[in-house]
């Protein structure tokens, strides 16, 4: 089942003049991870953010389920966003560095109203379990956590709204390497276990081997070639991807 | 034997984060030296040519480069191995160029002699691949890309012709292709000028690919050290082991990954006994008892574990793997 | 802490002391006319010496303490509303938008502030609540440009973006996370700002058109002085000593502010 279905997507930013995401068109389907490579600055972090409508696009479709949501109202939008997550790259920039962790969390009940008083409490420490941390947490300040920490926290903020998609925007690429195979560890237990979708982006060819079905390479806001992880691992046909995986050093 | 670090330890304000470190680099060696964010890797580069302020860092042990105690050496002579002889590559190339100078100024600068400027120069951006700002005496860093910024840079530490080259993380800031290249080009550099590298990085499939010698650091101190070979083919030390388990790969897709749990301690806290002991899967009750030696398994292959001989036998399976 | 800072400190907190007590440490009603006393040069029974009315000068001062630290205050406090919430509006929405707040702002800084005031003033009648209207809408330019550069890099950080992806309405996102972390140095804009106001209604109740008597203010007490300046150099001391005191005492704290700030 095609969960979003992603239209000649063109965004292009005034400063630059260059197309940041340059007619991307794709499917995601329901329970799959979809990989998205590329090195810094071909655009894919910019796709993630127009996918979710947190920069608008210029022109293009992004259809999740029956609705354009480059065309739905702002409300309807925000009611949509319950389904569709992202995680972020720096766990150092994605928390508000004045809160408690127990505020990050119960913040979404608040925003969307569904959850009250001491109900709030219960399912924050549910979903801290759930990512690995425990009630203590709860009035910690993220200056006081490590960069892993950080990262579940971003984790367990995605779940509250209990999304169906979750786009990872380079989750672990500042992490150090033991801590970034916990956090890939919990990442695929959670899309397993809750049968989600990701939409996986990183510039790390062994991360997105390890953890995905299908990849995108991207060069300069285009896609370049695509199809199942076997395939672009085994036998790339693109100039790029082959370069990529000749310096990705996997061992 | 070139360099010789011999017990080094490093305070900052009263907290060791160095804790008695033993290092040897030979003649056109590369050691790389292995760790996560915090463990001390950094310091021990610094302090290779005393670049730590004596006012923020008490400094014990022995540093011996060409047998010269540097921890021992005034600050002139200090200034004659420092860029001479020792020099550094650090990981943001950006902010280690000076941005109001042109390139050619900046590797001018490091000229040992300074006859016959121009040709030296041209050999040099030729040697690091810059052969395109040959002759373009006005190019200011700004005007390059972060792959030719660290060739730039590389151009600079080898112009003194040095024995020695510390890098820090030379590739970390740079995209993968441009990592590969420039990690080809140290590798032919380090043939070429017969030179001695000690690489420091928190990436492991980095330092395989380059270094001849792996140290691995954990909490202030070596845990394992060896040939490349020998950590690869069998890493003895569990973090070690865990480390190596933790690189993602295509070969192991969708298998969950074997984690070390848990977080490094900080200097300030940290546990008796061995200290990998409260994230070690390995582990048994006399580990506490005290911090372990360095001990050898083979030759040239040493491990700070009284469990080593068992532990290879123990590593578990992919497929047994927790969250 | 600094120990500059910490002076500072001292200072600000004995003034607010002061005026928040003003009725315990005034030894006399600040009203209260003596024929006998006039002019009298500081004694121990009038500290501070008597006025050219007989008053007690001390007893004014410390009333005076409260009318200045009052219009610094409020002054302020509707420069920073003001200033906050076109700063956060124009940084958050940019576009459009921005340009017309901050061309607005460009306009309002090239009136000359003080003249400016001087000419509302002759239009309005010069009474305390005007005054510290007229200072608060002329000194929220600066501080809505702090709010403004402040809130253009935090938008872009990540956990901005995340606000939004979890369904945040806007005016959560500028209330609850922009504007407090915004606030470190308009906080510093602010602390400085007491200061500039302070001065600024010292110098129009010396010029006779801010705080009127009766009501005494460090201001006008000063200008009562110049009158009498030969005969009662005590009028002109105090009240000038308690500005520079006072206004040196909120520079101390605000360069402290930013030097911890700075640092963090």
């Amino acid at each position: 089942m095609k969960l979003l279905k992603i239209d000649s997507l063109h965004k292009t930013f005034k400063k630059h003049k260059v197309s940041a995401v340059d007619g991307a068109s794709f499917s995601i389907f329901k329970g799959e991870v979809l990989g998205l490579v590329g090195e810094s600055g071909c655009g894919k972090t910019t796709l993630a953010k127009l996918i979710l409508r947190l920069i608008d696009a210029d022109k293009g479709s992004i259809f999740y389920k029956d609705k354009d949501l480059l065309k739905i109202s702002h409300s309807d939008m925000r009611k949509t966003r319950k389904s569709l997550q992202i995680i972020f790259q720096d766990p150092y920039a994605s928390l508000d560095p004045r809160m408690r962790i127990g505020e990050v969390i119960e913040e979404v009940y608040d925003i969307h109203k569904n959850v009250t008083g001491r109900e709030k409490k219960n399912k924050a420490i549910e979903l801290l379990e759930t990512v690995g941390l425990g009630e203590v947490y709860l009035q910690r300040l993220s200056s006081e956590l490590s960069g892993g920490e950080r990262q579940r926290v971003g984790i367990a903020r995605a779940l509250a709204t209990d999304p169906e998609f979750i786009i990872c925007d380079e989750p672990v690429s500042s992490l150090d390497i033991s801590i970034q195979a916990q956090i890939l560890n919990l990442l695929i237990d959670l899309q397993k276990r809750k049968n989600l979708t990701y939409l996986f982006i990183s510039h790390d060819l062994g991360v997105i081997g390890s953890i995905c079905d299908r990849v995108m390479v991207m060069q300069s806001g285009k896609f370049v070639e695509s199809g199942s992880c076997e395939t672009i691992f085994r036998n790339p046909k693109h100039e790029y991807t082959k370069t990529l995986l000749k310096s990705a050093l996997l061992s | 034997m070139l360099l010789q670090i011999k017990n080094l330890k490093v305070g900052y304000r009263n907290i060791e984060v160095v804790r008695g470190v033993e290092l040897n680099i030979d003649k056109g060696e590369c050691v790389g030296l292995i760790g996560e964010s915090g463990c001390g890797k950094t310091t021990v580069g610094l302090s290779v040519t005393k670049l730590i302020p004596e006012r923020i860092g008490m400094t014990s042990g022995e540093i011996l480069f060409e047998d010269k105690n540097i921890l021992k050496l005034n600050p002139e002579e200090l200034r004659n191995i420092r860029g001479k002889k020792i020099s550094y590559v650090f990981q943001e190339p950006f902010s280690s160029l000076n941005p109001v100078f042109t390139v050619y100024e900046q590797i001018r600068e490091m000229l040992e002699k300074k006859n016959n400027i121009y040709i030296q120069i041209a050999e040099i951006l030729k040697s690091v691949g810059l052969e395109k700002i040959i002759g373009r005496k006005n190019v200011y860093p700004h005007e390059l890309s972060g792959g030719m910024q660290q060739r730039a840079m590389i151009g600079m530490a080898i112009a003194s012709k040095p024995s020695l080259v510390i890098l820090d993380e030379p590739t970390t800031a740079l995209d993968v292709t441009i990592q590969r290249q420039i990690l080809d080009l140290i590798t032919g550099l380090k043939n070429k000028m017969n030179l001695s590298i000690l690489f420091i990085s928190h990436d492991l499939r980095i330092v395989f690919s380059i270094a001849d010698k792996i140290g691995i650091m954990y909490a202030g101190k070596i845990v394992e050290y060896g040939t490349k070979e020998k950590i690869i083919s069998s890493p003895s030390h569990p973090y070690t082991i865990g480390l190596i388990d933790s690189i993602p790969s295509f070969e192991h897709r969708k298998q969950l990954f074997n984690v070390i749990g848990g977080k490094a301690p900080l200097f300030s806290e940290l546990p008796k006994g061995c200290k990998f002991y409260p994230r070690c899967r390995f582990r048994i009750k006399e580990c506490l008892k005290k911090e372990p030696e360095l001990k050898d398994i083979s030759a040239d292959h040493f491990s700070r574990c009284i469990l080593t001989s068992e532990i290879a036998a123990r590593r578990l399976p992919k497929q047994n793997r927790s969250i | 802490m600094n120990k500059l800072t910490i002076f500072g400190i001292c200072i600000v907190g004995f003034f607010i002391i002061i005026a928040i007590f003003a009725p315990i440490f005034a030894p006399y009603n600040p009203g209260q006319i003596d024929i006998e006393n006039i002019l009298t040069a500081p004694t121990s029974s009038h500290i501070f010496g008597t006025d050219s009315l007989g008053r007690d000068l001390f007893s004014r001062m410390v009333y005076g303490t409260r009318i200045s630290l009052m219009v610094g205050f409020i002054a302020v406090g509707i420069a920073s509303l003001i200033g906050i919430a076109l700063g956060a509006i124009a940084g958050y929405y940019g576009n459009w938008v921005d340009g017309i707040i901050m061309r607005f702002i460009d306009i309002m800084l090239c009136f000359p502030t003080f003249f400016l005031i001087l000419a509302v003033i002759a239009l309005l009648e010069p009474s305390i609540i005007n005054i510290m209207m007229i200072i608060g809408a002329t000194s929220w330019m600066g501080m809505a440009r702090l709010m403004r550069a402040e809130i253009l890099s935090l938008k872009e950080r990540d956990f901005i973006y995340a606000e939004r992806a979890i369904g945040a309405s806007d005016f959560r996102i500028i209330t609850r996370h922009l504007i407090p972390n915004a606030m470190a140095p308009v906080l510093v804009s602010i602390t400085l700002g007491i200061a500039g106001a302070i001065l600024v209604e010292s110098s129009l109740s010396f010029l006779g058109i801010g705080v009127q008597p009766p009501t005494p203010s460090w201001g006008n007490i000063l200008s009562e002085g110049k009158a009498v300046m030969g005969a009662g150099w005590w009028m002109m001391l105090f009240p000038g000593m308690a500005i520079f005191i006072t206004v040196l005492g909120y520079n101390l704290l605000g360069e402290g502010i930013r030097e911890r700030l700075l640092k963090s």
